[in-house]
């Protein structure tokens, strides 16, 4: 019985694991490399106390909190604790990213191509695919659970403890199985690998999102959010297990709901049928048509997931202006139009910071859709297009276009959820053109993100994936800029931080330019790339 | 052959990186000619028909499609022509039905009688997603699609792979009924019955060159006619003769063999036998898979001797 279920599961295993080694390798480097890279550098960053304090400060501001999570107030400030306060929630976030990724790719991913129908044909386990994916993540948390302990032990920041420095890595580690098993669930569920990604995607954001609200109004609630477990477990300071263990229970639960879905449904197949169409749309007529017609699905879930995002951040901008109401020196002597001016000068430069996510997700939309002419072509979807008397340019145009669009389309969607957030919790909400000045001046920073990915495309395609890299780089230097103490010079590295500081300050109009030439002069030079260069690539 | 040339090409070479994809490739296609291009998995025929479609850039030689250059006039070439690919994959959550309307608006047709009647006959359900197609369905939407286009060159890489025996015939049928009409047809496969019915002139590719060109009679000279002979008395004597090969006795009395002739030398042989009291005689044809495998053994030899020196 037993060995019919998960018969062979270790060689398969060992097949994964030697086929994905690449990629598991990049993103061992890159989680275990920022963990321990910034612990044993974070005594060398803040060297006097006044920048601790400052830090400190920055990091009790809502915007910080919100992305990087809550610091309790009573706990005393040290490296360890600094640390564990700016770190786990936000590589949780990756950890869990990396996770559910890796464990999609072996099993719908694989399903899609063919592959477990040739696997599954041998004698293999109904359910070995399932374990194999599974022992696959545990081989890869368990590893950065044991060089990320390790490695944090050996940093030895001031104010750890060896218990701390093996729980962080268990949470993290523990938040990692978690996702894998949901991204295992998801890929069960789903009747091919993008949806499947797609909903374990949004499971993990949904619970980024939650306790991001949890955090700035109520941080005792965090238990609703499995992200908010890591800030349970008090690395340094509670030092809870507990959380660790709740994380592989919860681990177990969602492995053992997804073998359930796997026994009852078909090879190829999700749990949701398929069904019939029309067999005549009015609607398809080319290019465009076809690309809009395949995206639908993914258009509306980027839209909607902007807009709530948006009203997300929007609903907590009363928690930033508390300051100002529980202050007593300022109730009593500031007047009204002081105290709002005060109030709309906080929002402000919370928004300033915020803004830089609106501009990444929307950025981001636009470079998948980019990214996508290589992935169609490789698909055969551009074979059948490129057989029409359509030319090269015209389906290049087509792409690229819909691309800006749909960024322009999904930040506006964001910045209007906040502006609407904003008008639902405020008393004196926040005038409508700060959120226009925004969306103006990112939107050529934005454009130039597209020209460049549209550049990789034309000349390099197997490169693409640089251009996110190069956007979560840009994520970084714009939203920790302070944390980080980085010179101006550092940050105009991204086009993002030619707009910097918007929407406080006005747009820089010649920076405006600037960045709009870079960006129309660099699509004309990748459309005349992809033009000349061959259209399917190996 | 007074036919105008619809699809000529001249040395064409390419390169992905380091592999020689096509290191020499020159054929033509003639109105109302059906050419059979063959040859191995990995010979270079997607490729080619890549490089025709203007979907990869030549590094040598020259493609003309209608007289014009396939790289940069592929918007005006592919007004006149249709092209079913090898793996036919289709959008996602199109119908089929769907997206044969989608295939002809592209090509500045209509959904036509044809249309409705190729749908009929390949028993095909246009109101499926396409993802939910199997191999075969896919090949057919495709195939629908080409075939109710009214162009005058057809390009069909690997068309029937998928296809029951039943649809096969229809295929048959319909490109039967093109070269009546008059177009070009090229269609490229690895099965040879096919192209030896409906090709009439066959081009086989091999590591990226052309091997050979020529129609199938043309072809059939350059091979050995296979010969079954069952005598009263024994054989022997056929056996030393000039241009006899792979001559075997199937029976212990050696009065029953096989053997090829070459066709130059098949008058001497018939004259030899008329010598011997013959009780059955079988002569076949060499068919396209004596062709091919002769094409195709030879150079495998040569790889060997090739690897030896």
């Amino acid at each position: 019985m037993l060995s019919n279920l998960f018969a062979q599961s270790g060689r398969l295993l060992k097949i994964n694991l030697k086929r994905d080694r690449w990629r598991l390798l990049v993103w061992f480097l890159v989680l275990a490399g920022l963990m321990v890279g910034y612990a044993s550098k974070i005594g060398v960053i803040y060297t006097s106390q006044k920048s601790v304090d400052a830090l400190v400060v920055t990091l009790r501001s809502p915007a910080m909190i919100a992305v990087l999570g809550y610091i309790p107030k009573s706990i005393s400030i040290t490296e360890a604790t600094l640390f564990s306060g700016e770190m786990l929630v936000f590589m949780g976030l990756f950890y869990g990213l990396a996770s559910l990724l890796l464990a999609i790719n072996v099993t719908r991913g694989d399903e899609d191509q063919g592959l477990t129908e040739l696997v599954r044909a041998k004698s293999v386990g109904r359910q070995a695919l399932l374990l194999a994916a599974f022992l696959e993540s545990i081989v890869f948390n368990l590893f950065l659970f044991l060089i990320v302990g390790g490695g944090l032990q050996l940093a030895n920041m001031s104010g750890a403890n060896t218990s701390g420095n093996w729980l962080s890595a268990a949470l993290l580690a523990g938040v990692g199985l978690l996702f894998g098993a949901i991204g295992i669930l998801t890929a069960q569920a789903a009747s091919e690998a993008r949806t499947a990604t797609t909903a374990a995607i949004t499971v993990l954001g949904a619970a980024y999102i939650v306790r991001m609200l949890i955090d700035v109004k109520q941080p005792k609630y965090n238990w609703w959010s499995p992200l908010g477990w890591i800030e349970q477990g008090g690395a340094y300071y509670r030092n809870n297990w507990l959380p660790a263990v709740y994380l592989l229970l919860a681990t177990f639960v969602i492995l053992l709901v997804a073998m359930a879905i796997s026994s009852h449904r078909d090879i190829g197949a999700g749990l949701i049928a398929v069904r019939n169409g029309k067999a005549k749309s009015w609607f398809l007529r080319g290019p465009l048509t076809a690309l809009i017609k395949v995206d639908a699905k993914s258009f509306w879930s980027w839209l909607f997931g902007a807009i709530i995002l948006g009203l997300m951040y929007g609903s907590i901008f009363d928690s930033i202006t508390d300051v100002i109401k529980s202050n007593k020196f300022m109730a009593t002597m500031f007047s009204t139009a002081m105290k709002q001016k005060a109030s709309d000068a906080l929002l402000l430069q919370f928004m300033a910071t915020l803004a830089i996510i609106f501009v990444i997700v929307a950025t981001l939309r636009g470079i998948f859709l980019v990214n996508q002419i290589d992935g169609d072509a490789k698909k055969g979807y551009l074979e059948q297009l490129l057989a029409k008397p359509i030319s090269r340019i015209r389906i290049f145009v087509t792409y690229i276009g819909y691309a800006v669009v749909n960024s322009l389309l999904v930040f506006a969607a964001g910045l209007a959820g906040l502006y609407a957030g904003n008008l639902a919790v405020m008393k004196h909400p926040l005038a409508l053109k700060y959120f226009i000045r925004l969306f103006n001046g990112y939107s050529v920073a934005i454009l130039l993100m597209i020209a460049i990915a549209a550049i990789l495309i034309a000349f390099i395609p197997r490169l693409k994936n640089l251009t996110l890299l190069y956007t979560g780089f840009g994520f970084i230097m714009m939203y920790f800029h302070s944390i980080f103490k980085l010179k101006v010079w550092m940050v105009k590295l991204v086009p993002y931080g030619w707009m910097r500081n918007l929407p406080i300050k006005a747009i820089n109009w010649a920076n405006f330019t600037g960045l709009l030439v870079v960006a129309l002069v660099l699509l004309i030079i990748a459309v005349i790339g992809f033009q000349r260069r061959d259209q399917i690539t190996k | 052959m007074a036919a105008k040339i619809v699809l000529d090409v001249q040395h064409v070479q390419k390169k992905f990186g380091k592999f020689q994809a096509l290191t020499d490739i020159t054929f033509q296609v003639h109105q109302g000619e059906v050419v059979g291009f063959i040859g191995p998995n990995g010979a270079g025929k997607s490729t080619t028909i890549r490089t025709i479609l203007g979907m990869l850039k030549a590094d040598g030689g020259t493609v003309k499609v209608f007289g014009e250059d396939a790289w940069s006039k592929s918007v005006t070439i592919h007004q006149r022509l249709t092209y079913v690919p090898g793996d036919v994959y289709l959008w996602p959550n199109f119908t089929g039905g769907q997206t044969i309307d989608l295939l002809l608006k592209m090509s500045g047709q209509k959904h036509n009688a044809k249309t409705d009647e190729l749908i009929k006959e390949f028993e095909l359900d246009p109101t499926k997603k396409n993802q939910t197609y199997s191999k075969g369905n896919r090949q057919k939407i495709a195939l629908i699609a080409a075939l109710s286009c009214d162009v005058d060159f057809y390009i069909f890489d690997e068309p029937t792979s998928g296809l029951d025996p039943l649809n096969e015939v229809i295929f048959q049928k319909e490109i039967e009924r093109l070269k009546q009409e008059g177009k070009a047809i090229l269609l490229s496969s690895h099965i040879l019955s096919e192209v030896e019915k409906m090709g009439d002139t066959i081009v086989i590719i091999r590591q990226g060159n052309i091997v050979e060109a020529g129609s199938l009679a043309e072809m059939r000279h350059l091979t050995r006619t296979n010969i079954t002979v069952t005598a009263a008395q024994s054989l022997a004597a056929i056996k030393t003769l000039k241009g006899v090969h792979q001559f075997k006795f199937t029976d212990d009395s050696e009065k029953i063999a096989e053997f090829s002739v070459d066709s130059d030398a098949l008058q001497a042989v018939m004259q030899a036998l008329t010598n011997e009291t013959i009780l059955n005689i079988q002569v076949a044809q060499p068919t396209l898979e004596d062709l091919f495998m002769r094409y195709y053994g030879a150079t495998n030899a040569e790889e060997v001797s090739g690897r030896a020196e």
